[in-house]
């Protein structure tokens, strides 16, 4: 159904431009008049639960605040309107935060709670972004007003904080349904309870680290953050409490939340233009790194009580912060000494240093985080599965020397291990890092790339290991390839074999065959009876040419008649000729294989435990084939050599 | 489910609509009664149509003249008295008329706020049109018997007995004008009545949206409940799995040839009452098979005539004469885009009154406006939590 078109619809832009007449005549009591009306409408939404229409009423406080301070910044005299409309924005939303919404009359239920929390949620956005305009229109005085009274609606009550010790005592032992229960209302109690003091504390957050920004950029002159710098003093608590969390919440929330500091500017842009905003990523990123570095300060982080998407958000925020180090040192002495109280440029240097170690160590502390979090995961089965079915299917694609095996049916399948047989591939090989590849974690998984390639190279190495096996000492030197070839055909066929199989490297075959219209050589043979050969060459005198891309056949020609010559033997495990197999590293092995290899494992001074999860993040890897080839009748093939 | 199914499905969707309101919005709506008494008070408030109150006077004469009702012939008047007096009543009429209009000159010129719209709401308040064209008429009938006296077309005597009347009402008719205009000219009494003006214009856009919205629903629940969904009939789609039933009846060719153009050059027509028991009745006896799509339809809404409102899959046959008695349940009339552009004059005067007023500095203007416009949200506030 269309929406219901309300005949009242139209009263909003009278309403906006009504309070601007207000304001341009300094009628206070107009003024104060309109601000009711506002009141009274932003009370009726709450009761209607019109969530919609309530922010768009509610954005009237940022409008007349934001024309006040436009037409009378920097005037001396005409003051009064604007103070009356700084205090009526700031003010009033504290007041229908603090006083106003709770009018209801059984608020302490879940429910309502809810409900006040998600109409003062769109309050609070509304009044971050009053403290942005009063950022960008340099109106430092109101600003502190403006801080002062978001302070005045946190409440930070005696009531929330028994139950945060509750949930954290709760959390912290076993519980039977009837407690789990009770954990469960508890914490719903909690998250209602604290959901406003939460969003101040990260107001405070943003702005703070908004300010550090824009003195980055000089859209703030040093006066000027000396004097927001000052303001904030009293309010640092609410920067260094909950202060990673916080730091995560606002990083992640510049991905994919609806804050609104994520569209803060510090330019008008002109309008029907594209164009993005300072990304919130950066600059809450950079102001933490100023405020940390400010007061010389330590980042308090645990790694202990740290669950996987913290370690890997801790990491992203590390890194960032290391990357803006690095800048800050080459060029940030002039800008930021004062700042810092670094007077010379030692202490500036040191300061950084200092920070710079913190940080260096923080992020081994946190790598180790998360390996030993990757390390006590079990393996993910099915990843395993796709894994081996992708390195399989690398081994079979462009396997020539298994298609010719496979096509003249001279292939043993042996249930045990033949006699002489050789290992192709590895086997129990460590692969160092590798675990991660294949555990089911949404924060660190990773895959693995380039496998059939992995598949691919134990097929060349088959095929190297066929070929030196069948190059001997009784080869036939050739002046015209093309004319002993001839002659290799005649002498087989005199002794009673039937010729089957050239093999040439591909750029003797091309400089035989492929360039030289042979009558009797055809290309197109293979046209209808769709031999499965990736290498095929083509056929000479009807008998199939294998043109190896790989070069172990050098300079040597083999012609032979393939079913009468060789003869391949292989084990095979459940059907397939190639085992896989990945495998966890226990801690007891790891232990071992530290202990065997120690100088390998215990370099760069770390620990033994430390070495432990290293290992215990790599897999055991298995891709191998034993097989051995035989070379039925030596006289069935002739080699070539054109040496 | 939001009203009972099957508590309202009778044969005129309108009136289950309206039904409905007065369970639902019994604030917002005021009665039938009230509402037509208004519009009759206003219908000769008008420029045009004031001049209907010249065949009223025109029948009251001709009341006296002929059928002569006793109550107007309590006193007896000789043929010379009736003479003088008529002269003597033409020119007293046109004295007071005279000084009435330079008095309403002079005040008109003394206002305040000198705007069309002003002078417009003031022109209503006081009944400007049918008293001007109620005394006018007057004096040209009395100009018209003195001219006649000596004709035998009329009685002098009943003439002036009737005149007697009308000239008594003229004088109250001017009274109220004068007791009227003073009040006009104080600002609370204006901004009363723009508030009057302005909640009759909200209302009547509330009347048809509302109608519109609640038709809509109860249609969907009348239609859906014999087993058609409701779906995106386009005139468009070119899927030919199913007929189109379009309200008014189509050409022959309209299927498959009209053009955009043609549709969007299609006046619009207003629905006024759809019978949707009956269409109910007539579907579900022939058992459709298949997914049949419908599209809603509300008291009220302005529609395409030619815009399919049922789809129905061709493995059914439907009669011709059958779809025509579909059709025959569509009451509708054509629509007037002139009334539209009248419609908001009062509501968008009070927006521009208002920044205006601010400008001036006049709170308690502003005040009075708010109040209006807090009446307005508030209606609108009852009527979106009832949607």
């Amino acid at each position: 159904m269309e929406k219901y078109q309300a005949a009242s619809s139209s009263f909003y832009k009278s309403i906006v431009q009504s309070f601007y007449g207000s304001i341009d005549g300094q009628y206070v009591d107009i003024f104060e008049s309109l601000n009711t009306f506002l009141h009274e409408r932003l009370y009726a939404n709450y009761q209607n639960d019109d969530i919609d229409s309530f922010s768009v009423f509610a954005n009237l406080f940022i409008y007349y605040y934001e024309y006040s301070v436009r037409k009378y910044r920097g005037l001396i005299s005409d003051q009064e309107i604007h103070e009356v409309c700084s205090e009526a924005a700031a003010r009033g939303i504290k007041e229908m935060i603090v006083f106003g919404l709770k009018f209801n009359k059984n608020s302490s239920e879940i429910k309502h709670k809810t409900k006040d929390n998600l109409f003062s949620e769109v309050l609070l956005s509304k009044l971050s972004n009053i403290i942005y305009t009063s950022i960008k229109y340099k109106d430092i005085r109101k600003f502190s007003f403006f801080l002062n009274q978001l302070n005045q609606i946190y409440s930070n009550s005696y009531d929330q904080y028994r139950v945060k010790l509750e949930v954290s005592f709760l959390q912290n032992k076993k519980l039977n349904q009837e407690e789990q229960d009770q954990l469960k209302i508890l914490e719903e109690r909690l998250y209602a309870g604290t959901f406003i003091d939460n969003i101040v504390r990260r107001i405070f957050k943003v702005v703070r680290f908004w300010t550090y920004y824009l003195f980055s950029i000089e859209i703030l002159n040093h006066s000027e953050i000396k004097e927001i710098n000052d303001i904030f003093e009293q309010y640092n608590l609410y920067i260094e409490s909950e202060q990673l969390e916080d730091i995560y919440y606002l990083r992640a929330s510049s991905y994919h939340g609806d804050n609104t500091w994520n569209e803060w500017d510090y330019v008008e842009r002109p309008e029907m233009e594209v164009y993005t905003p300072p990304s919130a990523l950066h600059w809450v990123t950079f102001g933490s790194l100023i405020y940390f570095l400010k007061d010389d300060g330590a980042i308090s982080y645990n790694i202990e009580d740290k669950n996987p998407e913290h370690i890997k958000s801790f990491e992203y925020f590390i890194s960032s912060m290391a990357e803006m180090l690095l800048d800050l040192e080459k060029n940030g002495y002039e800008k930021w000494h004062s700042i810092f109280n670094t007077p010379s440029k030692e202490d500036f240097d040191k300061r950084i240093l200092s920070f710079k170690q913190q940080v260096d160590y923080l992020r081994k502390v946190n790598v180790t985080g998360k390996e030993k979090s990757i390390a006590d995961q079990p393996l993910h089965q099915p990843i395993i599965t796709a894994f081996s079915d992708t390195l399989i299917a690398g081994w079979s694609n462009k396997n020539s020397i298994r298609e010719l095996f496979t096509y003249f049916r001279n292939t043993n399948n042996l249930e045990k291990k033949p006699e002489g047989a050789i290992q192709i591939g590895e086997k129990n090989l460590i692969k160092e890092d590798w675990k991660k590849h294949f555990i089911q974690d949404q924060n660190f998984a990773t895959s693995i790339g380039n496998v059939n390639l992995l598949g691919h190279q134990l097929a060349k190495v088959e095929e190297k290991v066929f070929i030196n096996q069948i190059l001997d000492d009784k080869k036939l030197r050739v002046l015209n390839l093309l004319i002993d070839i001839d002659k290799s055909i005649h002498g087989l066929t005199n002794l009673g074999f039937t010729p089957s199989v050239i093999l040439i490297t591909h750029s003797k075959w091309t400089t035989t065959f492929a360039n030289l219209r042979h009558p009797d050589f055809e290309l197109n043979w293979n046209k209808d009876k769709e031999f499965p050969f990736s290498e095929y060459g083509g056929v000479y005198k009807k008998i199939l040419i294998i043109a190896l891309k790989n070069g172990f056949l050098k300079n040597n020609v083999i012609v032979a008649d393939f079913f009468e010559s060789f003869e391949l033997d292989q084990y095979v495990q459940s059907g397939n000729p190639v085992m896989i197999n990945i495998s966890l590293i226990t801690t007891e092995e790891a232990g071992s294989i530290v202990d065997t290899n120690s100088s390998y494992w215990l370099h760069n001074n770390i620990s033994r435990d430390e070495a432990i999860i290293k290992v215990r993040n790599a897999v055991k890897f298995d891709f191998y084939s034993l097989l051995k080839f035989n070379v039925k009748q030596r006289e069935a093939y002739d080699i070539l050599t054109t040496q | 489910m939001w009203v009972k199914k099957h508590e309202f499905m009778s044969r005129s969707l309108r009136k289950d609509v309206s039904e409905l309101c007065k369970q639902k919005l019994p604030k917002v709506f005021e009665s039938n009664f009230q509402r037509k008494l208004i519009n009759l008070a206003s219908l000769f408030n008008h420029k045009h149509r004031g001049l209907f109150v010249i065949p009223v006077v025109l029948v009251f004469y001709l009341l006296g003249q002929f059928i002569k009702p006793s109550f107007l012939q309590i006193l007896h008047i000789d043929a010379s008295t009736a003479f003088l007096l008529i002269d003597q009543r033409a020119s007293n009429m046109a004295t007071i008329f005279s000084v009435t209009l330079v008095v309403i000159g002079w005040l008109i010129t003394n206002l305040s706020i000198k705007e069309s719209l002003s002078y417009q709401l003031m022109f209503k308040r006081i009944y400007l049109y049918p008293i001007f064209y109620f005394i006018a008429t007057l004096i040209a009938s009395l100009v018209c018997i003195s001219l006649f006296r000596n004709t035998t077309i009329f009685s002098a005597p009943d003439a002036i007995v009737s005149a007697s009347y009308l000239i008594v009402g003229a004088i109250c008719a001017i009274t109220f004008l004068f007791r009227r205009l003073i009040q006009v000219i104080d600002d609370n009494y204006f901004f009363d009545s723009l508030e009057k003006e302005v909640l009759r214009e909200v209302y009547a856009l509330n009347y048809n949206a509302v109608y519109v919205a609640y038709g809509k629903k109860l249609y969907d629940e009348h239609i859906s409940s014999i087993g058609i969904s409701a779906g995106s009939t386009s005139f468009f789609s070119k899927e030919n799995n199913h007929f189109r039933i379009s309200i008014v009846p189509a050409d022959s060719k309209t299927n498959d040839e009209t053009s955009i153009d043609d549709i969007l050059n299609e006046e619009p027509i207003i629905v006024k009452d759809v019978n949707t028991e009956k269409i109910a009745k007539l579907l579900s006896s022939s058992q459709l098979k298949n997914q049949n799509y419908y599209k809603s339809v509300g008291i009220f809404e302005k529609i395409i005539g030619s815009f399919p409102v049922f789809e129905i899959h061709k493995d059914n046959t439907l009669t011709a004469r059958k779809i025509k008695r579909i059709q025959s349940c569509y009451k509708t009339k054509s629509y007037q885009p002139r009334q539209e552009a009248e419609e908001n004059i009062y509501t968008e005067y009070l927006q521009s009154r208002i920044v205006q007023e601010v400008k001036n500095g006049k709170k308690k203007n502003v005040e009075a406006m708010l109040r209006t416009m807090r009446k307005v949200y508030e209606m609108d506030d009852i009527i979106k939590s009832n949607l």
